[in-house]
């Protein structure tokens, strides 16, 4: 087991997503990007300052100057990567005395904020952690258009989100119960014979259940649709059965 | 032949896949030339270019055949389009595909020929990687590239597992002058094998060292002064 790969034994810094923001934008057919900072004022101001563009084995490093004096560099034309996936950025301040090329800080998978906010609204809801009493999930719908449903795990459930996400058991017995909520949510809210609006979060929610269970043509999306969107979901991903092979026992 | 660089379209570079997934079964196909100029199947590329069916002696030369061949060009509308990689793949198809000893043809992973949408796949496409490198490191390049067209080399296989190194010059450089052996032409002896200061033992170095340096940035020089006493046979002398 290579320890030395989860120890930092070298004191190289972490610098946090939240002090850089990275904007990307089309110029004459071109891609460029402007990087703002705010970095940590622990960080040596000499330490050279570096934005790496990067995706699918292509990379483009640009010399953003140093920590206490950034300054642009003449370009920041994307024109030497692969385009066909979103780029990712990656942040690196380097000490550069006595050509040592020690790292002393870095930010790594940064997106621009325009892939990530394309990222938001592609999703169908936000997994967050709340005190919640003695509650352990709940769903809470926003009537918002531009919102979407957010599931809350009580903040009390040690790495409440990461279990929910890879713990069979508990997507076993939280997703198909939140997924009902949603829809009656929405189905609740719309008027009678209404429809939602169009790009909203309800919409993409309705066309993913659909896409789950087609609703019949006569009774519409009702009751019976809801249980039969959980039903066929839970089937599709196998939720019992990867639960019990979790638990490692015959129920 | 000659042909105006054309690309794969979605029917194309599905007979492709099936064509490479039945040589891989053992069961013989006649060549899908077809597949290059049928409109059914491609279509232009968009860059006004056109190749040759060259023999190569090595990838290397691929390599400057296709850094000749694009210069000038903005390949950046092609890098990431599977369907200009896979047509050349294709193209060349009879001097890149391995075969066995009878002499079938056995091309081995489908990603070698047809670009990946895997990010750890795609640097195994053996016409992508082979053009970015010679354009990125002209000579340099030869480390990885200095065996026949059909053989895809062991030193670039330890590379494109960690994509970024394939991105520091300093890296490429370092391990041109650890692995190149200029008499030759090839690999010194037991540079791809698993030893004491090989290839393989270079990438497990490098991916100790890069949380504390910056690759991008290293020299060669202090690269190989870092490294301990068992690439000892591989350092060059001053």
């Amino acid at each position: 087991m290579r320890i030395s790969r989860r120890i930092n034994q070298t004191g190289r810094k972490k610098i946090p997503r939240s002090d850089v923001t990275i904007n990307v934008r089309e110029q004459q057919g071109k891609l460029v990007f402007t990087a703002a900072f705010n970095l940590n004022a622990t960080l040596p101001p000499d330490g050279a300052l570096y934005v790496e563009a990067y995706n699918s084995n292509t990379l483009q490093r640009f010399d953003f100057g140093t920590v206490g004096f950034p300054r642009d560099p003449a370009s920041t034309l994307l024109d030497q990567l692969d385009l066909s996936s979103p780029v990712k950025f990656r942040v690196k301040v380097v000490d550069e005395s006595g050509h040592s090329a020690r790292l002393i800080a870095s930010a790594e998978g940064l997106r621009s904020e325009e892939d990530a906010e394309e990222e938001r609204k592609a999703s169908l809801m936000t997994f967050k952690s709340a005190p919640l009493g003695s509650l352990t999930w709940k769903v809470v719908c926003s009537d918002d258009e531009d919102g979407m449903p957010v599931l809350y795990l009580n903040n009390m459930i040690p790495a409440a989100k990461d279990t929910l996400l890879l713990n069979p058991v508990f997507r076993g017995l939280v997703l198909p119960g939140a997924l009902r909520e949603v829809l009656f949510s929405i189905l609740t809210n719309l008027d009678d014979g209404g429809e939602p609006a169009e790009g909203s979060w309800q919409e993409r929610w309705l066309g993913f259940a659909s896409g789950i269970c087609p609703p019949d043509t006569g009774a519409g999306m009702n009751h019976d649709w809801v249980n039969g969107v959980a039903e066929i979901f839970s089937d599709k991903f196998s939720l019992c059965e990867k639960l019990v092979q979790h638990t490692g026992c015959e129920l | 032949m000659r042909s105006e660089l054309r690309k794969l379209n979605g029917d194309g570079l599905r007979k492709f896949r099936e064509y490479l997934e039945a040589l891989r079964d053992g069961d013989e196909q006649p060549y899908p030339e077809n597949l290059l100029l049928d409109e059914r199947f491609s279509e232009p590329s968009g860059l006004s270019v056109e190749v040759e069916r060259v023999p190569f002696e090595t990838r290397y030369d691929m390599g400057v055949y296709l850094a000749g061949v694009f210069e000038g060009c903005d390949t950046q509308l092609i890098l990431g389009d599977a369907g200009v990689w896979s047509w050349l793949a294709l193209f060349w198809f009879e001097q890149l595909c391995p075969r066995d000893k009878p002499g079938n043809m056995k091309p081995g992973q489908i990603y070698n020929f047809i670009l990946s949408e895997r990010y750890n796949h795609r640097p195994r496409q053996a016409v992508r990687t082979t053009y970015m490198l010679v354009k990125d490191y002209g000579e340099l390049a030869r480390v990885f590239l200095c065996q026949k067209p059909h053989l895809r080399g062991a030193i670039i296989e330890e590379f494109a597992a960690r994509q970024f190194y394939l991105n520091c010059r300093g890296v490429v450089e370092a391990a041109n002058r650890l692995y190149m052996d200029a008499g030759s032409g090839g690999f010194k002896r037991g540079a791809a094998a698993k030893g004491a200061g090989s290839s393989r033992r270079f990438i497990s170095f490098l991916q100790q060292i890069e949380r504390t340096y910056d690759l991008f940035s290293i020299s060669p020089e202090t690269l190989i002064a870092m490294l301990p006493a068992e690439y000892s046979k591989f350092i060059p002398a001053e």
